[in-house]
């Protein structure tokens, strides 16, 4: 490979090998097995970035040569900030490669799901079943003009049921899913998912409208991780700060932004959906505090939004594919734990709501869960299920109004979508926390 | 045995604006070709990135042995091309009318930080097989996906301008834009009142609307409209229909599965009354309903029912004529809502502007709107605008509970 004078260059390889089995209503739907290779070329003249994506990989050369015709070589390019946070890596982290899905048999995967089919098939009033089994292998391979050469992957598995009650007239659909980092964690789970639809069930036939209103709110640990995303993950991605004096203010390192139990990290370190060893542009993973102890901490940062803020890379520069640039995203988003128990939260509510489960959530100024579970809390207990299309709040005055978290957490991990921003979605991404007791949500 | 090509090509220029300026150009060009054959009722596909090769022939040959039944007959002896494209630009071309709409942009509104991408793509998808069906569908499209904020915002984005074309007239992209960003400057209370009249984009209904139409669920009485076929469930100015159109930016005339319409359109609400679900072959089969051209595939998948485009009908009226004179909201930026099972729609309204007599006031404060999907197509439908007043759109106008 030959990178041109006076520019930095940098080129992701990616191999993608992914599985798709669905059955729908008992029957087989699909059987896919695919390996899709591509790869993602940046050149930087200290001015502008030039990108191309291609699938042809005998062509990176010529594709390196046609965007460099396009920059102004610039002698000084390695002394740009930009360049000086890029990190020069050498790595191999290949920690699936006993595991790789990619060696499992595609009938030892359709008999795997199989074994689920019982679960959907013996419930009541299920109008509508759909199960899958996802696997996806991905290899990266980050080389650049620094001399960064890092090889390494990711790895998941999954099974999701989805399903459609009929309800007399009032149609409920969820689903419940496993992710595991191999295959074989994916084996006998059957009474987990019996148990979890049981309920749904439960929830489906009994709820009712909510009266809309403005209430005190207990999330279950996978909505407060969406919080948490929604809410204060996307205001620290940098990106939007670049050359704003008025954020750089407003949004400056000490400044309180939340109730003084409330911690909030990202991090690309632990496994599940949000595991990224090294960041699109070759930055090792870290763990950065967003807020501790309610005052801003930290932000997430590119090399190139890092270098505008004058502040260190922080692994979070990603893209959704080798179509993509790397931008500024999250990877594992968490509120920390608390020190209450969930009965002790509970406890301090009079008339609330739990949001168990979510359909989707959105988040700048004022975030947006839209729960696919809840149920009112009376008197400190959980009272009747809830219909509720969508809860929201103006982000920096909700973060005050935290007022409990449990010492229990859980990290979750997503089986299907994933964080959009802009024209990149669904990105793989992780989050979780305590429960998480907040005043003043509206609730429609 | 059959076999058959589905094929994806995309050639794109796309422009990353931060701080008004261009600070990034990305070049893409990417082929992406599903190879299916079919025999005895079951189908065998194979993808590759790039062009087909005979390896992913026999890939999808082999495939057939996983037996992923396919019972309906592949389209047969139909040749038909079509190509969209208006307005076409070389990249260098492309990335100087946009400097030069960033220059005009930052020149009239120097309180304004515009960023996130204006692109430029080309996109082929044909749909070909060994016999005789020869389809191919190519557009060329221009999107400016602007967000905007004021120099001294402490928010992420105040306001957004969008554009979807199929041509790039800097005066006409600029005069939209300029709309938005001068009723920004002004900040006006929300009007009074329970219920107010919405200009909206279509989502906030047709979200909805594509999930109690999925004819799976339909007829499988899981859709919060099953069993109501034939009736008239909403306001008689409300037909929406599948757009295969080249009004549609969305989709080729065919489906994943060949499926055309004639006229490439066809009705799911007409008139008020509900004609039929969007259905596959598979659904049409099942549920001996009509096939709408509702399948949807990525290049290596097996088809599948999916929402198709759809628009809402002209109501034959400009968007004045539709508010006969009423103030109204025009909504920029409405995201996160749902819909509760029952039909229950909800949503925070983040950037609005207020519309009177075809001109945009200033900007009121975020609120939230509620309403039942009946009643929002039903007694409170004011109709969708023959003309496009904003932003390259047709817009839907509705009247809504407002909760501040």
């Amino acid at each position: 490979m030959q990178f041109p004078a006076g520019l930095f260059t940098d080129v992701r390889y990616e191999s993608v090998y992914n599985t798709t089995i669905s059955f729908e209503n008992g029957q087989l739907k699909q059987n896919k097995t695919a390996l899709e290779r591509g790869a993602f070329i940046r050149v930087f003249d200290g001015s502008r970035w030039y990108y191309s994506a291609t699938t042809d990989l005998d062509t990176i050369q010529s594709e390196i040569d046609a965007l460099a015709a396009m920059a102004k070589p610039n002698a000084g390019i390695l002394d740009h900030p930009v360049v000086k946070r890029l990190q020069a890596n050498r790595d191999v982290c290949l920690r699936y490669r006993e595991t790789d899905v990619s060696k499992i048999s595609n009938e030892e995967k359709v008999a795997l799901l199989s074994s689920y089919l019982p679960v959907l098939q013996e419930l009541d009033d299920v109008q509508m079943s759909m199960l899958f089994y996802f696997d996806t292998h991905t290899e990266k391979h980050i080389i650049s003009s620094l001399g960064a050469d890092v090889t390494f992957d990711y790895q998941r598995a999954s099974v999701v049921l989805r399903y459609a009650f009929g309800c007399n007239g009032v149609p409920f659909s969820n689903q419940q899913h496993a992710y595991r980092e191999t295959f074989q964690e994916l084996r006998d789970l059957q009474d987990s998912f019996r148990e979890k639809i049981a309920a749904d069930w439960q929830y489906a036939h009994n709820a009712v409208p909510v009266v809309p209103g403005v209430y005190t709110c207990i999330l279950a640990p996978v909505v407060t991780g969406v919080f948490a995303h929604e809410s204060f993950g996307h205001k620290s991605e940098s990106d939007f700060m670049i050359g704003d004096e008025t954020m750089r203010r407003e949004w400056a390192l000490g400044t309180r932004v939340g109730s003084d139990i409330l911690n909030i990290y990202d991090t690309g370190i632990p496994e599940g959906s949000g595991y990224v060893p090294y960041d699109d542009e070759g930055t090792k993973a870290g763990k950065t505090y967003l807020i501790k102890d309610g005052i801003l901490t930290g932000r997430l940062h590119s090399a190139y939004t890092a270098a505008a803020l004058e502040e260190d890379v922080t692994g979070n520069a990603r893209a959704m594919s080798f179509e993509f640039e790397p931008i500024v995203r999250m990877t594992s988003t968490c509120i920390g734990a608390g020190t209450q128990t969930v009965e002790e939260l509970f406890a301090g509510v009079k008339e609330g709501v739990y949001i168990q489960d979510y359909k989707h959530g959105s988040g700048m100024s004022t975030f947006t869960i839209a729960p696919n579970v809840a149920y009112m809390i009376r008197d400190g207990k959980l009272a009747e299920p809830v219909r509720i299309a969508v809860i929201t709040g103006n982000v920096m005055e909700t973060l005050h109004k935290i007022d409990g978290l449990s010492s229990e957490v859980e990290l979750c991990s997503s089986s299907t979508g994933g964080c959009g921003k802009m024209e990149q979605w669904p990105l793989r991404v992780a989050f979780g926390g305590p429960y998480v007791r907040v005043q003043g949500i509206s609730v429609q | 045995m059959i076999k058959e090509l589905y094929r994806f090509e995309t050639t794109e220029t796309s422009l990353n604006v931060t701080q008004s300026e261009i600070d990034s150009v990305r070049r893409k060009h990417i082929v992406k070709s599903g190879c299916r054959v079919y025999e005895a009722g079951c189908i065998g596909i194979a993808g590759t990135l790039g062009e087909a090769t005979e390896e992913t022939w026999r890939q999808a040959e082999a495939n057939l042995a996983r037996k992923v039944p396919y019972p309906y007959d592949p389209e047969q002896n139909k040749v038909r091309h079509n190509d969209r494209s208006q307005e076409v630009l070389d990249s260098g071309e492309f990335t100087a009318r946009v400097e030069q709409l960033l220059n005009r942009l930052r020149t009239a509104f120097p309180r304004m930080i515009f960023s996130n991408k204006v692109n430029m793509s080309e996109t082929t998808v044909s749909l070909t097989n060994d016999a005789g069906l020869d389809y191919c569908c190519r557009d060329l499209t221009y999107a400016v996906m602007l967000l905007a904020k004021d120099v001294d915002s402490a928010a992420v984005f105040d306001t957004a301008a969008q554009y979807l074309g199929r041509s790039f007239d800097v005066d006409a992209i600029f005069a939209d834009v300029s709309q938005i960003m001068e009723a920004h400057q002004t900040v006006l209370p929300l009007p009074e009142g329970n219920t107010l009249p919405l200009i909206v984009e279509s989502g906030l209904v047709k979200d909805p609307l594509n999930q109690a139409l999925n004819g799976q669920l339909f007829y499988r009485g899981a859709s919060l409209l099953s069993g109501k076929q034939g009736q008239k469930l909403f306001s008689g100015d409300v037909t929406l229909q599948v757009d295969r159109t080249p009004d549609s930016y969305a989709s080729a005339f065919f489906d994943a599965e060949g499926s055309i319409l004639p006229g490439d359109t066809l009705p799911l609400i007409e008139n008020g009354v509900l004609t039929r679900p969007y259905a596959d072959k598979k659904t049409a089969a099942e549920f001996s309903c009509e096939n709408t051209a509702a399948a949807g595939a990525n290049y290596d998948d097996l088809p599948q029912l999916a929402a198709p485009n759809t628009s809402f009908a002209s109501s034959g009226k400009s968007l004045q004529e539709l508010l006969q004179g009423r103030d109204a909201v025009l909504v920029v930026m409405a995201s996160g809502g749902d819909c509760t099972p029952d039909g229950m729609v909800a949503t925070p309204v983040q950037t609005s502007y207020l519309y009177r007599d075809g001109r945009l006031l200033g900007k009121l404060p975020e609120f939230s709107v509620r309403g039942s999907l009946f009643d929002l197509l039903g007694k409170n439908y004011l109709g969708r605008s023959d003309d496009k007043p904003f932003c390259g759109f047709q817009w839907l106008a509705v009247e809504a509970e407002i909760a501040p």
